[in-house]
């Protein structure tokens, strides 16, 4: 080595070989970033996203279901049909939501939760059709068999949705910080200035020994090392920021949507139960005043300013308009659901109040609810979408670097073997 | 000057990573996070078998008045002036023991021998129908509610015992029933003696648990609890249990919804059913044991028990109350 320093052309050597090694640097760790973010995007996008996504809907579904067994036995021996097909509507789209889980591949820890979800189903739905036979025979027992499937449903079934639907959110956050490490772009940067650094220091050395200005192959390494340092922080920009436009425009709204919803599913479901229950629905009613409370509204309808509702209000985002009606629909709906207690507790209003839960009350619930389904779906669709754009941002990124930083390898090898070839 | 420059630069390229490249979380908002399960509470109240002092016949109540108010002018100061004041009786009965108390499936509205023997005292208060708040409860809430106030009468197969008088007041006796069994036809089982280990299904509150727990000689069954008196019929259709006991006229509602059930056995217990009223009210437990008997007298109860428990036989005679003063 030291040898080798000590003639001019042996110098020269080293340098090129310096500077070859630089742009060997950056380009592992321009490729090493581009992979790695590749494939935690393609995690989110493919993988715990859909899953996440299937969780959130299994639950919504399930309580949407269970309401509707509620509501359809309230009607009594002869269930109303729109009810009956609400509640199979819903165990279908669940049970296809829980095939879609299964070919996610969730996560170890949660394998059972997903068992639980598969094999609990159809002994809620046997539960749910013996307590409808019994109803219509006109015994009493029904009304046991049906408290028996909402129990099932609330304490085991639902659980394990949300369980599934944490892990798949652990996954979520996981892929996201693999997909946007602060230390990669760093990296890309500081690698990509030394390379670049060392070029023009070492053209601007060579041009003062030799007094020949422009080395053409040195100057089409430094331009191509630099447009690739460029594009490749510009790509890994552009997909951390569709990411954050993901999440905040998609995976946020989703998630406090579809938790509104779930609440609001289960405070209607409880004031079902709790007329079914005929004035022994202290413990549903209750159940309900906790649910409304976490929806941002007290015990007798007044917004609190807190709350899941007004968290979704709040929100912004490109697809604030779907959520602008929420409030109000839940509180036409609240007022309904106040009305209807109060009838089922006054002397001879049971009969009009289950009137009022089958009607208005239902219509002003199905009302809040599709507004919810709509908001639900276009930010899991916004969701969607970012993901996509932010994975097509880094989409041949790594080949393309490769090829270039490859060219401008061999660029600063021929310019240099110019120079050491005057020698001889 | 080179210093500042570098200096600058440098805090340029922190700004940058930090503002446009640090590591994005998307953890779960708080708002989205699901809510809790509540603890369930059924805390049914302590019964035990320990003998009351000063307790003889547990089912002697008060001795009613010489003469009953006529309907509409109770005596002022009584607690019955005061519901006809409010305008409403309010009544606990069961909402899933038919002919008991169970709920119409098609008029959602309850009904049975209770309701019936609860709307003759709301006849007696007010002198018309329609004056009677119904509201269903549990076996094992009977006690609670009537001391809680959140009900005036508790009208619900409820069987006298001295433990339960020490909580809540009892009328006279209205129906005297036999605590039984329920098995599948055909499992071969006759009697508690049969059921050495095996589950057998009762509500929550009831005195039928302790007995089962007791068991026959040497055979001592496995009490299955359960909050509604529904739920046994569901336990033993599903196989849950091999057994239900409750009283005789109950099992008789389960099997009239399923036919494949048999009552079997002697009777395990006496089980004398009375109307539960809070022991701050002794004037309107007289009132109340002035109705039963009326009714007991006047052929109002025959009419009743025909009417709802005419499937399991003949009329018997009404049970004659026993009073104390």
């Amino acid at each position: 080595m030291r040898r080798r320093a000590a003639t001019p052309p042996g110098r020269l050597r080293l340098v090129s070989t310096g500077l070859v090694a630089a742009i060997v640097l950056l380009w592992l760790a321009a490729f090493i970033t581009t992979v790695a973010r590749q494939r935690a995007v393609a995690d989110v996008r493919d993988t715990s996203g859909p899953a996440f996504v299937a969780a959130q809907r299994v639950h919504a579904d399930l309580s949407e279901a269970d309401a509707s067994a509620a509501a359809a036995f309230l009607a009594g021996g002869v269930e109303p049909v729109a009810q009956r097909q609400a509640y199979q509507r819903s165990i279908a789209q669940a049970s296809t939501q829980v095939l879609q889980l299964a070919r996610a591949r969730v996560p170890a820890s949660v394998q059972g939760e997903l068992t639980t979800l598969a094999g609990q189903i159809p002994v809620y739905t046997g539960l749910v059709d013996q307590a409808r036979a019994d109803n219509r025979l006109g015994y009493a027992v029904g009304g046991a068999y049906l408290r028996q499937a909402s129990t099932l449903m609330q304490t085991t079934i639902l659980p394990a949705a949300d369980r599934l639907a944490a892990a798949e959110a652990v996954r979520v956050d996981d892929s996201y910080g693999r997909a946007t490490r602060w230390w990669q772009p760093t990296l890309v940067a500081i690698t990509g200035l030394a390379a670049l650094g060392g070029l023009v220091v070492a053209q601007v050395a060579l041009a003062r020994r030799t007094h020949r200005y422009l080395n053409v192959p040195l100057v089409a390494a430094t331009v191509v090392t630099a447009v690739s340092l460029g594009l490749t922080l510009a790509a890994l920009s552009v997909e951390r920021s569709r990411l954050v436009e993901g999440r905040d425009g998609g995976f946020v709204p989703m998630t406090v949507v579809a938790q509104a919803r779930v609440l609001a599913l289960r405070a209607w479901g409880d004031s079902s139960l709790s007329l079914i229950a005929h004035g022994d629905g202290a413990a549903q009613d209750d159940d309900a005043v906790r649910a409304t409370a976490r929806l941002g509204y007290d015990a007798s309808g007044r917004p609190t300013g807190t709350g899941v509702l007004p968290a979704a209000e709040q929100l912004g985002g490109p697809d604030a308009t779907t959520r602008a009606h929420l409030a109000e629909y839940w509180q036409a709906y609240a007022a309904k659901a106040g009305q209807i207690r109060a009838g089922a507790s006054a002397l001879g209003g049971f009969q009009e109040a289950v009137r009022l839960a089958l009607g208005d009350g239902t219509t002003a619930f199905r009302q809040f609810d599709t507004a919810a389904d709509t908001a639900l779906t276009t930010s899991q669709h916004r969701f969607d979408a970012r993901l996509t754009s932010a994975g097509d941002a880094l989409g041949g990124l790594a080949v393309l670097v490769s090829v270039a930083l490859a060219l401008a390898a061999v660029g600063v090898l021929a310019g240099y073997q110019t120079r050491i070839d005057e020698f001889r | 000057m080179r210093r500042v420059l570098v200096v600058v630069l440098a805090a340029a390229v922190a700004a940058a990573v930090v503002t446009g490249c640090s590591t994005v979380s998307s953890r779960l908002p708080a708002q989205a996070r699901p809510l809790s399960l509540p603890a369930s509470s059924s805390a049914a109240p302590p019964t035990s078998a320990a003998p009351v002092a000063g307790c003889t016949d547990p089912r002697a109540s008060w001795r009613p008045a010489a003469t009953q108010p006529t309907p509409g002018a109770m005596p002022s100061g009584s607690f019955m002036a005061r519901i006809v004041r409010r305008g409403y009786l309010r009544v606990g009965v069961l909402g899933d023991s038919p002919p008991f108390g169970s709920i119409n499936v098609l008029s959602g509205q309850a009904e049975g021998f209770d309701v019936d023997i609860a709307d003759e005292i709301g006849r007696a208060l007010f002198g018309s129908d329609g004056h009677v708040r119904l509201r269903t409860i549990t076996n094992a809430e009977r006690i609670n509610v009537v001391r809680d106030d959140a009900v005036d009468l508790v009208v619900a197969t409820m069987s006298v015992t001295c433990q339960r008088r020490t909580q809540v007041d009892f009328s006279s006796v209205y129906y005297d029933a036999r605590q039984r069994l329920l098995v599948q036809a055909g499992s071969g089982i006759t009697s508690l003696a049969d059921l050495d280990g095996k589950k057998v299904c009762a509500a929550v509150g009831t005195t039928t648990i302790a007995r089962i727990a007791q068991g026959e000689g040497t055979a001592h069954p496995q009490p299955y609890p359960v909050t509604n008196v529904a739920d046994c019929l569901v336990a033993l259709q599903q196989g849950r249990v091999e057994a239900a006991s409750n009283d005789d006229t109950v099992l008789a509602g389960m099997v009239a919804q399923d036919p494949h059930l048999r009552i079997v056995g002697p009777s395990l217990e006496e089980e004398p059913d009375a109307i539960a009223i809070s022991l701050a009210h002794p004037d309107f437990t007289r009132f109340v044991n002035g109705v039963l008997a009326r009714i007991f007298a006047d052929g109002t109860w025959a009419q009743i028990y025909r009417h709802r428990l005419g499937e399991l036989g003949a009329v018997p005679a009404p049970p004659t109350p026993r009073y104390r003063d």
